[in-house]
């Protein structure tokens, strides 16, 4: 009954609230505006980006903009370039002017990108309540000075680790350091941690795995080697106040780096994007950390759309060599992996190894995933786990992808069925 | 825009009726900034007319008409969004033409009946000038564009009849 509320609820703001949203005033849709406009008439001489500072535009929205020059003035085409632009870029907005060309039946068009000066802006990047873990949620407030952004969140996050963190983090990021491919960012986080029941009982006579609070400041540097790829290479020091009173705090010091590829393949029929990263944390006693480990984490993504239909195919793998505090170690069962399943049923302690996979078929606003995954030690048999699961998601048009999505997600193979329930937005 | 009563003429076809606003010019402002930017700008009309009172709506028309400034020929074009279209119009024709092909019926009113008619015209923000905001997640930002939209991006004229009866109106 509790879940049929929920879905009822979600099913209300999935299908009623982006009809709201659309129903702002042009019934005939942009195709009537667009042959309305005499200038469609005339042919695209030139397309400028004006106000276009310290950012470079993606590969994809280039061929965009080649594609609307030499042909006839597209008002529907440029404004959803102007959207783009102004996703990409992160501008308060893109507006379109045309301007008559150097020759009759000729214009040029002009995107002009409103940045402004300074800009103040309040968010919440993550929201979201599972069935198992409660509620997740964290806001931020960002402040942009030019190339410069200072940003202060607030949040408690029961879904990413094994421990509910709560706290604050603040951050400087600083685009274009010096030259137009590097970026810097210094991040602190201060945050106190509560551990569930299966995790107290299962570190038992060891709770110094534990710990009741934890600091980090993490200095990174990020280079963008070309369009696709980017580096970042930072430092993390991390400290941690011990459960158990009297015990002296511990450090985890370690130098980490990440490589990132991004690409995407635009065609006429099918658009691809493939993600890749693999990041690498190295602690060790020259850096003055007690934990002493290296880890590994790859991660991929490809996704195929055609038409309202989607496919996306995700795979992650990882592993730890050393011994490493409990926020490092691997769980599997949260909202985004084997998401059928309980983490502190799997491993209520985390594990050393991970590897996961899922498949999800989008159609519109429904999604159907398949989950695979396994988490385990270091000489113990890796045992997989499966889940399948349904959900339904709702974009309004304004706020971002997934802005409200909810699924059910059940596990395989496990003998009864104990359904897990996921809503919110941006997860 | 409020204009006094007086800016607003009635005229009547068989049963319908008509207005000519001679000293409203919607083609002006913000609305033909953009249109000489080359984009095209919606203009929506509704036509309300009141019987007997004031106060409840007896018959409502509403129209959107879209313009746009050929930018070599520096002539309008208007188009409605059911069927007519003019192209090599001046700002005033574009006016008249949006008034001339706006009816309201006023079948059914009683003879000998008060009435009056009252015209709004508002500019909507053109699909090309929208901007485009998508910051992950819900922003303030994207919360104050969505619902302050409509003060911010139209832009509005309203007139009212002084009170006629349908036999005071000729042919």
């Amino acid at each position: 009954m509790r879940y049929l509320r929920f879905l009822l609820l979600g099913a209300a703001c999935v299908f009623v609230l982006p009809a709201l949203a659309n129903n702002t005033g042009d019934p005939d849709g942009g195709n009537a505006v667009d042959e309305a406009n005499v200038n469609s008439r005339y042919t695209v001489e030139s397309i400028d980006v004006a106000g276009q500072h310290d950012y470079t535009l993606s590969q994809s929205l280039l061929q965009q903009i080649h594609s609307l020059v030499g042909a006839k003035l597209n008002s529907e085409a440029l404004t959803s370039l102007a959207r783009a632009i102004s996703r990409e870029v992160r501008a308060r907005g893109v507006s379109v002017r045309v301007l008559r060309g150097s020759e009759p039946e000729y214009v040029r068009v002009v995107l002009e990108v409103n940045e402004g000066h300074s800009r103040f802006d309040v968010s919440v990047p993550k929201f979201l309540w599972h069935s198992s873990e409660g509620w997740t949620a964290e806001g931020r407030a960002t402040t942009t000075l030019g190339n410069n952004s200072f940003s202060i969140g607030l949040l408690s996050n029961g879904d990413d680790l094994l421990e509910r963190y709560a706290g604050f983090n603040a951050a400087y990021q600083r685009r274009a350091l010096g030259s137009d491919k590097v970026n810097f960012a210094l991040t602190f986080e201060d945050y106190h941690e509560e551990w569930n029941r299966a995790t107290l009982e299962a570190a038992g006579s060891d709770p110094q795995f534990l710990y009741r609070s934890r600091r980090n400041v993490e200095p990174e540097l990020t280079f963008l080697v070309s369009r696709d790829l980017a580096f970042t290479a930072g430092v993390s020091m991390e400290s941690m106040q011990p459960e158990t009173a009297g015990e002296p705090d511990k450090s985890a010091n370690s130098v980490t780096g990440t490589v990132r590829y991004h690409k995407t393949i635009e065609g006429s029929a099918l658009n691809q994007a493939l993600d890749a990263s693999y990041n690498v944390r190295a602690a060790n006693r020259n850096l003055g950390s007690d934990f002493v480990y290296t880890r590994h984490k790859v991660k991929a993504q490809y996704t195929v759309a055609h038409n309202r239909h989607q496919v996306e195919v995700g795979f992650e793998g990882g592993a730890i060599v050393g011994t490493a505090p409990m926020f490092e170690r691997f769980a599997l069962g949260d909202s985004s992996t084997l998401r059928g399943w309980d983490k502190f049923n799997l491993d209520p302690l985390g594990a050393t190894r991970v590897a996961d996979g899922s498949v999800t078929y989008k159609y519109g606003m429904m999604r159907a995933f398949y989950d695979v995954g396994a988490v385990w030690d270091r000489g113990e048999r890796a045992e997989p786990k499966q889940s399948v699961g349904v959900g339904l998601e709702g974009n309004l048009g304004f706020l971002g992808h997934n802005e409200f999505l909810m699924a059910f997600a059940f596990p395989l193979n496990q003998g009864h069925l104990e359904p897990m329930f996921v809503a919110g937005m941006n997860f | 825009m409020r204009v006094s009563n007086e800016d607003l003429y009635v005229q009547r076809v068989n049963d319908d009726l008509r207005v000519s606003a001679p000293r409203i010019h919607f083609l002006s402002g913000q609305p033909l900034t953009r249109l000489h930017d080359g984009v095209s700008v919606p203009f929506d009309f509704q036509l309300t007319l009141f019987s007997g009172t004031r106060e409840t709506p007896f018959r409502r028309t509403v129209e959107r008409f879209v313009v746009s400034y050929d930018l070599w020929e520096e002539t309008f074009k208007v188009a409605r969004t059911r069927g007519a279209r003019r192209t090599g119009l001046s700002a005033s024709d574009v006016e008249n033409f949006c008034l001339q092909n706006l009816t309201v019926s006023a079948a059914g009113v009683p003879p000998g009946n008060r009435m009056w008619v009252r015209l709004e015209i508002r500019a909507q923000d053109s699909p090309e000038g929208a901007s485009g905001i998508n910051d992950p997640g819900i922003s303030l930002t994207s919360l104050i564009e969505l619902f302050g939209r409509p003060p911010r991006n139209s832009q509005h004229w309203m007139l009212d009849s002084t009170a006629f009866r349908m036999e005071d109106l000729e042919h």
